[in-house]
């Protein structure tokens, strides 16, 4: 019955309302507004949804760093290394392994001489897989992706450092046990000193060239040093008779000249920069 | 979702390569960025992608400034750049499950998008294949492929259909109309064609600026009386060109039958035309598109 009355009520007022529209719609008519167009209204709409509350809170809460994401990432990071690093990069550096041992065990002079040949050679090598994507012509598609190429060479670097500082403890395990002796520290400790400068060299000169020629120059260049140092008795001399304060200065200039190539890496292939990229603007 | 251009420049030693560009592009539609080659496309959209800097001005994302995201910018993203290599020894399940791991997605993720991809793209056969036996064709494919990994929300594509076959093109814009139902697609390109059909907006830049942008209709539209049709000798012809722009030639037993860009009919015997994207190229650029 009160829903009858409130129609009622309603009709009467749509009336009222209609007789008084018809009453002053010449008056309106002399104030045409035109309707927008579709693209117009559409710009409008376009321009207010940037300031909807709702839309921003879910855009931010969707991009907001949450805990333990550096975590989930870094392993992203790792398990992307499996993938793309060579194995026969791995088989190298066993194979260097059984070659650095069989030069220890044969040697005629002193065992832990030979083992320079070899020291820097898997990190030199794996140079060559963390400079790959920009080798390749990857490092655009790379550069765009939550993870950048500049974080993934990074990670690359870390994980040849390290496998090349592994390498040189199991060498000297090695060579250490197949001649019947002990660890010699100080032959470990210029092993280590060697791997840090030649790392810092070999990577200066990759952050130059592209992987490939600067491995071979760089390799090159190495063992031509190094057979001149061997077959010099006085050189050989020398090298055993470093004393400790000059082994850590040299391995101070080598984390020096590391770090100083790995910040350069990271300025280099930054956004804030051009990322080391050169850009041909003539395919614009 | 909103990303706009604030009068971005970029300048690279002494030249401008694209110069107080502006634009808005907003979730729900392709848009066709098209321009003749070194009008400064490319660079537009590396700045787009954050992975060039420009000079001045600055990229918004919903009013944010995309250089101050950083990762959370780049993880909305998906580009695939006009010139790319790959790691030939992979094979493209391989490689697009690479992708996936830089591009932050989960093992269980990646799987179901790879799987999702290969058969958006047609390469589903060749899943397993190593990349270097792979055709031109395919490699652009898969280039596709991986910029759609991410499920992007905003997908940007540098001449993305240079080297797909006609039947690969059709499939590759059946794809993007579908794409961009709900995100922002930019589309660099200077085949006519990509865009006719998909495209929401057509934004044409020259020599690092906007000249315009429009729906490819109203664009068509403003051309409208502008375009002509005659069958001319090759004297008639000679002459013609040395006044007015051809968009088209056409040698028939007749004579020579002619697209004329004009004001006013330039011969008696021209007919108007209906105005076509080519005719738009060949108006703003002063060259043939290529369709």
């Amino acid at each position: 019955m009160k829903r009858t009355e409130n129609q009622d009520k309603e009709k009467r007022t749509t009336e009222f309302e209609m007789e008084e529209f018809s009453e002053i719609a010449p008056y309106l008519d002399q104030y045409a507004v035109e309707f927008p167009s579709e693209m117009e209204i559409d710009q409008t709409i376009r321009g207010l949804e940037a300031y909807m509350p709702g839309q921003m809170d879910q855009m931010n809460e969707q991009l907001q760093p949450s805990p333990g994401r550096s975590l989930t990432e870094l392993f992203q990071i790792i398990r992307g290394e499996v993938v793309i690093f060579r194995k026969s990069y791995w088989l190298l550096c066993a194979l260097l392994l059984l070659i650095g041992f069989w030069l220890g065990v044969r040697s005629t002079i002193n065992p832990y001489m030979n083992g320079l040949v070899l020291v820097p050679v898997p990190f030199v090598l794996g140079l060559l897989e963390v400079f790959k994507g920009r080798d390749q012509g990857l490092m655009e598609m790379e550069l765009t992706c939550k993870i950048t190429s500049q974080q993934l060479m990074f990670t690359r670097l870390i994980v040849v450092l390290a496998a090349n500082m592994a390498f040189v403890l199991l060498l000297m395990l090695a060579v250490s046990g197949g001649t019947g002796g002990s660890i010699s520290w100080s032959a470990l400790a210029l092993w280590y000193t060697q791997l840090l400068v030649a790392a810092g060299a070999s990577l200066w000169l990759a952050m130059r060239v592209r992987g490939g020629t600067a491995v071979s120059i760089f390799l090159v260049i190495w063992f031509g040093l190094i057979w001149l140092v061997l077959s010099n008795p006085r050189f050989i001399s020398l090298l055993q008779s470093i004393q400790t304060p000059v082994l850590i200065a040299l391995a101070l200039c080598g984390i020096l000249l590391l770090i100083s190539q790995i910040s350069q890496m990271t300025r280099k292939y930054t956004s804030q920069t051009e990322r080391g990229y050169s850009f041909d603007i003539d395919h614009g | 979702m909103i990303l706009t251009m604030d009068n971005v420049s970029k300048k690279y030693r002494n030249k401008w390569a694209v110069k107080s560009f502006s634009l808005e592009l907003s979730s729900g539609g392709v848009y066709g960025l098209l321009g003749p080659n070194g009008a400064g496309k490319t660079t537009l959209l590396r700045m787009l992608v954050d992975i060039a800097k420009p000079t001045s001005g600055q990229i918004l994302l919903n009013g944010q400034p995309t250089e101050q995201m950083g990762d959370r910018y780049r993880s909305l993203l998906g580009y695939m750049p006009q010139r790319f290599g790959f790691y030939n020894r992979f094979s493209a399940h391989r490689f697009l499950m690479y992708m996936c791991s830089l591009k932050g997605l989960s093992v269980s993720q990646a799987a179901v998008r790879v799987q999702e991809t290969l058969r958006m793209v047609d390469l589903e056969q060749q899943a397993q294949h190593k990349i270097r036996t792979f055709s031109g064709g395919m490699r652009q494919r898969l280039g596709i492929a991986q910029a759609l990994l991410n499920d992007p929300h905003i997908l940007i594509l540098d001449e993305p259909t240079a080297g797909l076959d006609p039947k690969e093109r059709i499939r590759f814009r059946n794809i993007i109309g579908e794409l961009g139902r709900d995100r922002i697609v930019l589309l660099s390109t200077h085949i006519i064609s990509d865009l006719e059909f998909s495209c929401k907006e057509m934004i044409l830049m020259n020599e690092g600026q906007l000249i315009t942008r429009n729906t490819p209709e109203e664009i068509m539209n403003r051309m409208q009386g502008s375009v002509w049709k005659a069958t001319l000798t090759q004297q008639q012809l000679a002459e013609l060109t040395s006044h007015f722009k051809v968009s088209g030639l056409s040698y028939q037993a007749d004579g020579i039958v002619a697209r004329i860009l004009a004001k006013e009919q330039p011969v008696p015997q021209a007919v108007p035309e209906t105005p076509r994207l080519e005719d738009v190229y060949m108006h703003y650029f002063d060259e043939e598109a290529t369709s």
